[in-house]
């Protein structure tokens, strides 16, 4: 889905999507200039899309990554406005470390379903060959349907070889159609500090590759986390 | 008028003083004339009040403002039952659109607005009219400055064919909550008493679009008070959603807006609230009472967002729900643990999540 407008001052914007009665998945990266004066001016973040499948949305959330050099990062209310638009909450605090970048892996819901609510099939995807037990999960849940997929991973280990490199591993029980870049969510023991360093990492396919820590050194990254909503390429 | 003897001074027709005759079927009938009690209730008082104070602003606009009123007037007559387009000076006009602003909590307008489109007609699923509740259901709001008006009758004989005169105003600006419009309390507070099973009810109801202060057209509808639908003739179905409104805070686990709501097929959570882990450690546990919820088990990893000390840092947070045995008074238990991320005393969880209580596992 491609946006059709929006009011802070980004050329094109394009999200992977999927969308039926009641639910959208958005899948997207979009890179703020916060020294843009439309971005300046705006209070909240809209972008200006084709008819979606549902006019309104409870709030979800929304990665917000800084350039800082630890990769600080948060995340922000959105939520559908209207049928025509996407509303992403704006945190001047974070303009300072521009440009900002937003990553969307997020589910928009209607409520007041009076559904039946029978339980969901889990999946527990693994790790299949984490590079000399550098990779390992302590807890992982996914759901998988034809069109989307949600992916919990907490890890108890998640590094290279040496904290900085670069490394890949293969998940297992996963579906191959799949293609998302993503911030992971470090773990740390330094509290207040400003945001949450977060680093880049790309399922595609099975396999999930990660840019290499930039912050906290060589902790034993218990609890890093991945907890994102995929839409498949099918 | 005095009363007169007729010719035949064997007959009186008229008035004098609180006391009328005339003739029917050839009796002298002597009556009483009504009188007005002079008695104003609360809400009438306020009423009467609120159009006059309007009614005197219209005097205060400047002439290109009331000019703005006659041509909104002009467009406003039109709408007529008996083929006759219905009057409206400016003077009504302004009244009535600033009443109805008034009434949803809104400013009063100094100039007319644009008049575009009618107000729709209110779209929902099914209402029901129980003696626990009254509530609308799927109303398919057309927007978010649109507010649902309704009127209501008091207890009524099942045999009374209408009642549509005696239906006072219940909710005078209601915003439905997700297509629900819950008017039971409002109804109590402004009636005294709930909804009798099998007595029956008036209804009227309409949109009012608060930004330009202009209504729809009225619907009316009249039910009988059961378990069942207006409409589909169903029990009544609630929300999946919790009810945590006799769970206690305490210092070390303080906690408040929360909700949690499921919705979709597979079954997403919602949820939202503020929280401290303010004891030891990176939990709290919160036991509450809901019978009405329609799962036991509820779990599912959401993103919180710090606040305070912690502002903006992110940990991942799971919300484990479990039926509570063996304590008295609660029979529900939610777990609020800390999974992942950064360690937070104090933040805010808010988003859509998958529900993830296993029961199948795979893989």
């Amino acid at each position: 889905m491609k946006a059709l407008a929006n009011n802070f001052g980004v050329a094109e914007i394009e999200f992977r999507d999927w969308q039926e009665k009641g639910l959208v998945i958005l899948n997207g990266v979009i890179k703020i200039d916060t020294e843009n004066k439309s971005y300046k001016a705006a209070g909240v973040l809209e972008i200006m899309v084709p008819d979606m499948s549902i006019s309104r949305s409870a709030v979800t959330a929304v990665f917000l990554r800084s350039s800082k050099s630890d990769g600080a990062s948060t995340i922000v209310k959105s939520w559908i406005k209207d049928v025509r638009t996407i509303c992403v909450e704006k945190l001047p605090e974070f303009d300072e470390f521009g440009p900002l970048t937003l990553y969307f892996t997020s589910a928009y819901v209607t409520l007041g379903h009076r559904t039946d609510c029978p339980l969901n099939t889990v999946l527990r995807p693994s790790i299949v060959n984490g590079g000399s037990g550098s990779q390992s999960a302590s807890d992982t849940k996914a759901i998988v349907t034809d069109s989307w997929c949600y992916l919990y991973i907490c890890f108890n280990k998640f590094a290279g070889a040496d904290y900085k490199d670069a490394f890949e591993c293969t998940l297992g029980g996963l579906p191959e159609d799949i293609d998302i870049t993503f911030p992971v969510v470090t773990a740390s023991a330094y509290a207040y500090t400003f945001g949450t360093p977060t680093s880049i990492c790309r399922i595609k396919g099975k396999t999930l590759s990660c840019e290499g820590r930039i912050a906290f050194g060589e902790g034993s990254n218990q609890g890093d986390f991945i907890s994102i909503f995929i839409v498949r390429k099918r | 008028m005095k009363a007169l003897p007729s010719i035949a001074f064997n007959e009186f027709k008229g008035s004098a003083g609180d006391v009328t005759a005339r003739v029917s079927k050839g009796r002298q009938v002597l009556s009483t004339r009504c009188q007005h009690s002079h008695v104003k209730t609360g809400p009438q008082a306020v009423s009467r009040n609120r159009l006059s104070s309007i009614s005197r602003s219209f005097r205060k606009l400047s002439d290109s403002q009331m000019k703005e009123w006659v041509i909104l007037a002009e467009r406003m007559k039109g709408i007529s039952t008996f083929g006759k387009a219905a009057e409206l000076t400016a003077h009504n006009a302004f009244v009535r659109i600033n009443t109805n602003r008034t009434l949803a909590g809104m400013p009063m307008l100094e100039s007319a607005p644009v008049y575009t489109s009618d107000v729709p007609e209110v779209d929902y699923d099914d209402f029901w009219v129980t003696p626990d509740r009254i509530i609308f259901v799927g109303l398919n709001q057309p927007s978010v400055h649109h507010r649902l008006v309704v009127k209501m009758s008091q207890t009524t004989s099942a045999g009374v064919s209408s009642g549509w005169n005696n239906i006072v105003i219940i909710t005078p600006a209601l915003s439905p909550d997700w297509g629900d419009a819950d008017i039971t309390e409002a109804y109590i507070d402004r009636i005294g008493f709930a909804p009798v099973s099998g007595q029956k009810y008036f209804l009227s109801f309409w949109w009012m679009d608060t930004e330009t202060g202009f209504t729809g057209e009225s619907m009316a509808a009249s039910t009988i008070c059961s378990d069942l639908s207006n409409v589909n003739k169903k029990l009544y179905k609630g929300r999946p959603r919790m009810n945590f409104s006799d769970a206690v805070s305490d210092e070390n686990s303080p906690f408040k807006d929360m909700s949690l709501e499921l919705s979709g097929s597979p079954v997403l959570v919602t949820a939202s609230g503020e929280y401290g882990f303010l004891g030891n450690g990176s939990y709290m546990y919160i036991d509450f009472n809901d019978e009405d919820f329609p799962r036991e088990d509820v779990d599912c990893f959401l993103m919180g967002r710090g606040l305070g000390k912690c502002k903006y840092e992110i940990a991942c947070i799971e919300h484990s729900v479990r039926p509570l045995v063996g304590r008295d008074g609660y029979g529900r238990r939610i777990a609020i643990s800390r999974r992942g991320g950064q360690y937070l005393k104090e933040f805010e969880v808010f988003g859509t999540t998958a529900e993830v209580a296993v029961t199948v596992i795979r893989g």
